[in-house]
């Protein structure tokens, strides 16, 4: 089965919904509208719009990722008049405007710049100029975040003693809402305030003030190497973190001690919170101990970006005696997948580093792919780790972050079905 | 008139010993045994695991309830069959015994210093031996316990 990997160009027109107060519009066809629409609706922290007219231009009745609908004729003639039109159909009400191009739209190289100029709006617009089609999901939401960041250019205020930004958390992970809100408990215990998640529930106003954080702390490091590297450079922020996502009891420690040690703080508190929760688990599982051992010598794959594969691997390992069969990274820093690569050879596990996935008891992957593999009948059972989600409506935390996502791991794996 | 079995047997050996080299140099040499709470024929375990090199320390059944199994036990090729052999004493003979794998159901072994893996029942054919074999040779690559078993 072939897995369809969401693309640079999905990273960066769902970092631009993760703004608040941003309307993303995208240039290019209907047809590249439908699916980012939905999710964006799915996935975006924005109010509950009042119902959009569906006779009103470029947004045809749906209130997000409206687009210009280039057709045959804008191919040969450019599609300027369209973008014109795009931006003065999006209000002030509407907030700001990030304009992404869509592939097609790429081609016929229209001057979304100059359109912007023509309109006078260069405040309220702010344009992405690099095409990701084909390249990482990750990368594009970086990207759009670092140009985010470029577009407001805080003014750099005095900075907040043990605040952070969270950075690198893009609403396609599981659950981002329940994600924040499970890492802010952490960070609390650690003496650390949590100003804001840049890219994921923040507003573009919001960035004036991301500048007095003291640190910025990684989730998934890959989602955010140049927005990093560019306020490190601007701002003299520092960027901290583990180089992997705190994903699994032992993992979570590790990421803890990182941080605390990289900003100075004490790490007991939220060590403490951790291991109450392992306790829970461990007791949980010892009280039926035969159905608990059935993971020991369970064969799985998994497919995910490295800062997820690497600690997932490590615990589902140390912890719950699972053995990979095919680890697939599609992305990922190099330091963490030589990490991976590292702790499985010193197992005798480095075959199953880019096999193919060929069946087994589980297969831990984002919703849709992770669903249609066990639909297959290739796999046994299957664990939704990443995006795209899986369907349906999710009301309780979903997170795979921190104790509590450990506890909805092992929940899925032992009880629940998604 | 009856049909000739030698060339299935023939065959049937030569996927055997092929699928017997796949695991040997894991298994080859490791010190097992196989502790069951309840009698049963194991025989067939033994024997795979002495053609793959194992060291078949012994063969034991607690039998607590004392009852008349149908299948009587039996540890083919293993010559240390251990009936009515208690959990306690396969703990307080473990470091004599000095055993790598324990193949065993028994919750309290699990937790000793030496690898295990699950017993194997109702293998039939050259998958199910074929399982098995590969199942011994998973646990060499796992943790002697699981991460959840210790305490913190």
């Amino acid at each position: 089965m072939t897995f369809v990997r969401p693309d640079g160009l999905a990273g960066a027109l769902m970092a631009a919904e993760g703004f608040t107060d941003v309307t993303t519009v995208l240039h290019g066809p209907g047809g590249c509208r439908f699916r980012y629409m939905r999710l964006a609706s799915e996935l975006s922290p924005k109010k509950t719009d009042p119902p959009c007219p569906r006779d009103r231009n470029f947004f045809f009745g749906v209130p997000r990722i409206p687009s210009t609908f280039l057709d045959e004729f804008d191919y040969i003639y450019g599609g300027s008049e369209r973008l014109d039109g795009v931006l003065k159909e999006v209000s002030v009400e509407d907030g700001y405007i990030a304009v992404v191009e869509s592939p097609a739209a790429a081609l016929i190289g229209d001057d979304v710049g100059s359109a912007v100029s023509r309109n006078g709006m260069e405040d309220r617009v702010l344009v992405l100029r690099k095409h990701l089609v084909s390249m990482p999901m990750n990368e594009g939401f970086d990207e759009m975040c670092r140009e985010a960041v470029r577009f407001v250019s805080p003014e750099g205020s005095e900075t907040e003693r043990g605040s952070v930004n969270l950075i690198g958390l893009p609403i396609l992970c599981k659950d981002w809402e329940g994600s924040i809100e499970e890492l802010t408990r952490i960070l609390d215990l650690m003496g650390l305030k949590v100003n804001m998640s840049i890219g994921s529930g923040c507003s573009i106003a919001d960035l004036n003030e991301s500048t007095s954080a003291e640190f910025n702390v990684a989730v998934f490091p890959e989602f955010c190497q140049g927005t990093a590297s560019m306020v490190e450079q601007g701002y003299v922020i520092p960027t901290v973190g583990s180089g992997f996502a705190p994903i699994g009891f032992g993992p979570v420690r590790e990421w803890i001690r990182a941080v605390a040690e990289q900003t100075g703080k004490d790490p007991s508190k939220a060590l403490e919170y951790v291991d109450g929760t392992d306790r829970k688990a461990r007791r949980i599982l010892k009280s039926d101990a035969r159905r608990a051992s059935t993971t020991h010598g369970m064969h799985y794959s998994i497919n995910a970006g490295a800062s997820v594969a690497y600690p997932l691997v490590r615990w589902f390992y140390e912890y719950l005696s699972m053995i990979p069969d095919s680890i697939e990274v599609p992305f990922g820093l190099p330091g963490t997948a030589d990490l991976l690569e590292s702790f499985l050879s010193e197992r005798s596990l480095e075959g199953s580093f880019t096999a193919a996935p060929v069946g087994g008891d589980l297969m831990v992957s984002s919703g849709d792919y992770a669903h249609m593999c066990h639909l297959s009948g290739d796999y046994a059972s299957y664990l939704d780790v990443g995006f795209p989600p899986g369907r349906g409506f999710n009301f309780r935390n979903g997170t795979i972050l921190g104790a509590t996502g450990a506890m909805n791991i092992l929940d899925s794996l032992y009880g629940r079905r998604d | 008139m009856g049909v000739s079995a030698d060339e299935p047997l023939k065959e049937f050996e030569r996927m055997y010993f092929g699928m017997l080299l796949r695991y040997r140099p894991v298994l080859d040499g490791v010190r097992a045994a196989v502790y069951c709470k309840a009698p049963k024929d194991v025989g067939w375990l033994c024997d795979l695991m002495s053609d793959l090199g194992m060291v078949v320390v012994y063969a034991g059944f607690d039998n607590a309830q004392g009852k008349r199994s149908r299948v009587p036990e039996a540890g083919g090729s293993c010559r240390d069959l251990r009936t009515g052999y208690p959990e306690s004493s396969a703990i307080s003979d473990f470091k004599n015994d000095r055993v790598d794998l324990m193949v065993t159901e028994s919750e309290s072994l699990k937790v000793l210093d030496c690898r295990f893996v699950r017993p194997m029942d109702g293998f039939m054919g050259l998958h199910g031996l074929e399982s098995a074999a590969s199942d011994m040779s998973d646990a060499m690559v796992l943790p002697k316990s699981d991460g959840w078993r210790s305490e913190i």
